[in-house]
């Protein structure tokens, strides 16, 4: 044990004497590690937002095809499904995208029904003091990002279109609370009679049909009743969406660290040819330790500790800085290579997670490559023969 | 096909393993064919030199294929999320035939470089290099384990269709159910949990008394006593040690233990039961390479009573992990029985 912790020090002290180089090397690591290290944090962090979001939705969703595009669905259908053991409740939703011409963008139109006792929540999501439960004809609620869009505040008035030009003004009533970005960004709830104007809903139909069910494991089960009962529908699974995005992201986080993975390549090759060009002070070093009795396996565990004591720093600096990069300053640029674009995409804060199964394939992508990339040139280091070098031939 | 970061980072470990494995083996092909300990020549001196580098890679090869047995029971967790049916890496595992081959063969790669290490060490400690040649020839038997490591993840990961259903730990590991993890599930945990602690003080005593005093039979009974004892472990972690963790009678999965919620103390617990267990087998493999004379007789005399008090102090580290969850059941519950 001594024996490794004065070799340890010996190290240490080599690496403070080869200071310039040392860290330069270290710096260029960290940025490495600092890259692969964002992309695994933030898409860890989105595939757990989308997880919350996908958690928000009906456990199934019914949706109407003709002709293979997706159409009203008549609201009668709720009856045929009565008869399916196990449905908590059936709800149909009414929502859509309305192109706003003077911002150039697409909002999300909701229908809410504030009779409805399941709707009652309301009151928590949307910011307090302003008027609560209740969504009347003429009254809308507005995203952050719509308010911010259109200039709106509450109390302010906006007008939207119906499908025949037809000019509609709403009161804003109220806003959503910036906590539910991510899922409110750009939406404008209305009450479901006004949506219905606005997107051209006709009445006694609907965007889609939510369904609730009690026991959750049954999901699959009631999901191909209903395929059976109703004609020419599509069936969307909760789980299913869930798996799809997890999936996706994986795959696009996968594609970028592959490309990484080239970086890492070029690297390899870097730290080989650093650890195998010795200098000449570098080899009169190891001449001399030698010949003062150091074995070649004490070389040999020198050069794992110095390997140790240029990753290791790399690794805790490329880890510190892509967490305050992705968390503190929300991950700018890689964010949309990841998720994608959109005029109004929420800027959602996003929520610091970290576990330990991130760490450990970080530290096998960045510290393993590096440590097996030095293994034969600190070998060539070892072997020298102290006779030569310090007779300097 | 599945591509994540989980993925990814055990190709990484796994190419550059096998880059530099191949590397160590032309040499070891070299030092078989040309080795001469007596020889004053320059070949000699060069092998001499080759010899440290092959027995480096191998070091750090042990290092990597442990960190390659936890990515790649992370990687199954994180499968487990896509592949429907399964909720931890055993329905991960199920998923192909290829999952657990490639589980227990990364644990035999494992095993047989710990193995080799042993012998290289030994034979570090001898004057006259007796057992260089014979260490060399040994790596080879690293080589098919290695290719088929490789193979058997690849397919693994080829084939892993994320349209077919498996089965979750719960029916694998299902009491009265079918296959070999419901016919260990279903053992009665009480004979288990006697059988289990019985064992082990045994084996204390038995480490203890071969620690003072040499005795070649005692070394091998040792070992095969120790190897009894990793499998009661294991059958025991499945059968009551694993509920205990989930304070669930009917959850055996052995796992699901090393997750989050549970502390990661399954880490913990295969960490100090594989430790202990290799280090009680080294006494009779060991045994073995006395036969091979010279003054290794010393040497391994030496390192026999060494590793016996390693394991002694891993299995009690394996023993007390083992009985924490049992005694905070019984705090919790004010002395409760879970099996009844």
């Amino acid at each position: 044990m001594n024996r490794y912790l004065n070799l340890l020090d010996f190290t240490i002290h080599s690496f403070f004497r080869r200071k310039g180089k040392n860290i330069s090397f270290l710096l260029l690591f960290s940025y490495l590690v600092f890259l692969f290290t964002s992309v695994l944090l933030l898409t860890g962090a989105i595939k757990k937002e989308a997880q919350r979001g996908v958690n928000a939705l009906p456990d199934i969703i019914i949706q109407k095809l003709t002709a293979g595009r997706q159409v009203p669905i008549p609201v009668l259908y709720e009856k045929k499904l009565n008869d399916i053991f196990g449905i908590q409740r059936i709800e149909p939703r009414i929502w859509g995208y309305y192109f706003d011409s003077p911002t150039q963008a697409n909002y999300t139109i909701i229908g809410y029904d504030s009779h409805k006792t399941w709707d009652k929540e309301l009151g928590l999501i949307v910011n307090p003091g302003e008027k609560g439960a209740n969504l009347e004809k003429g009254e809308a609620i507005l995203g952050v990002g719509v308010a911010k869009a259109k200039h709106l505040k509450p109390g302010k008035q906006f007008g939207l279109h119906t499908p025949d030009f037809r000019s509609r003004s709403f009161d804003v009533v109220a806003l959503f609370k910036a906590a539910t970005n991510l899922h409110t960004y750009d939406v404008i709830l209305l009450s479901t009679k006004d949506t219905r104007a606005i997107l051209g809903v006709e009445e006694g139909f609907a965007t889609d049909l939510g369904v609730y069910v009690y026991n959750k494991n049954e999901t699959t089960t009631i999901a191909k009743k209903i395929t059976k009962l109703l004609p020419g529908i599509r069936v969307v699974v909760k789980n299913q969406l869930a798996r799809t995005y997890d999936t996706v992201y994986s795959w696009k986080s996968g594609i970028i660290l592959l490309a990484l993975v080239s970086c890492l390549l070029a690297f390899a090759m870097m730290v080989w040819d650093k650890a195998s060009g010795l200098s000449a002070e570098e080899k009169r070093e190891i001449g001399i330790l030698k010949a003062t009795g150091w074995d070649t396996s004490d070389i040999l565990i020198m050069k794992f500790w110095e390997g140790l004591a240029i990753s290791l720093p790399s690794f805790m600096l490329g880890l510190i800085t892509s967490y305050i990069y992705t968390f503190f300053l929300g991950a700018p640029l890689l964010k949309h290579l990841i998720i994608g674009w959109s005029v109004l995409y929420p800027p959602f804060n996003i929520t610091p997670s970290v576990d330990f199964n991130q760490l450990l394939v970080l530290f096998s992508l960045t510290v393993i490559p590096y440590i097996i990339s030095t293994i034969i040139p600190s070998w060539k280091a070892a072997v020298i023969d102290p006779d030569t070098v310090i007779r300097g031939v | 096909m599945i591509l994540n970061p989980w993925v990814i980072s055990m190709y990484v470990g796994i190419l550059g393993m096998a880059l530099l494995y191949s590397y160590a083996l032309t040499i070891s092909a070299q030092i078989v064919r040309y080795w001469d300990i007596n020889s004053m020549e320059e070949g000699q001196l060069i092998l001499e030199r080759k010899s440290y580098l092959s027995s480096t890679i191998i070091q750090y090869g042990l290092g990597i294929e442990i960190v390659s047995i936890v990515l790649f029971y992370m990687t199954l967790e994180s499968m487990a999320e896509v592949i429907p049916g399964a909720m931890c890496a055993t329905g991960a595992l199920k998923a192909n035939m290829y999952g657990f081959p490639a589980l227990f063969l990364k644990m035999a790669v494992a095993f047989v470089c710990a193995v080799w290490i042993i012998i290289h060490h030994v034979d570090t400690k001898l004057e006259d290099f007796h057992l260089t040649r014979f260490k060399y020839r040994c790596l080879f038997v690293l080589a098919p384990l290695l290719l088929c490591d490789f193979a058997l993840q690849f397919l693994y990961f080829l084939n892993l269709d994320p349209n077919v259903i498996t089965s979750c730990c719960g029916v694998v590991f299902e009491i009265e159910g079918e296959g070999f993890g419901s016919s260990v599930a279903s053992l009665p945990p009480e004979t288990m949990m006697l059988t289990f602690f019985i064992s082990i003080p045994i084996l204390l005593s038995m480490g203890y008394f071969l620690s003072t005093k040499k005795s070649p039979i005692g070394y091998y009974l040792y070992s095969l006593f120790g190897l009894i004892l990793f499998v009661i472990s294991i059958l025991g972690i499945i059968s009551f040690v694993a509920p205990y963790i989930y304070e669930m009678p009917t959850l055996h999965c052995p796992l699901n233990i090393m997750r989050r919620e549970y502390h990661y103390i399954g880490y913990l617990l295969y960490a100090f039961l594989f430790i202990a267990s290799f280090f009680s087998l080294v006494p009779g493999l060991s045994e073995f390479l006395k036969r091979k004379g010279g003054q290794i007789q010393n040497v391994v005399d030496d390192m026999q009573r060494k590793s016996i008090k390693i394991s002694i102090v891993f299995w009690v580290l394996f023993f007390a992990t083992s009985l924490l969850p049992i005694v905070l059941f019984e705090i919790r519950s004010e002395g409760g029985n879970l099996f009844s």
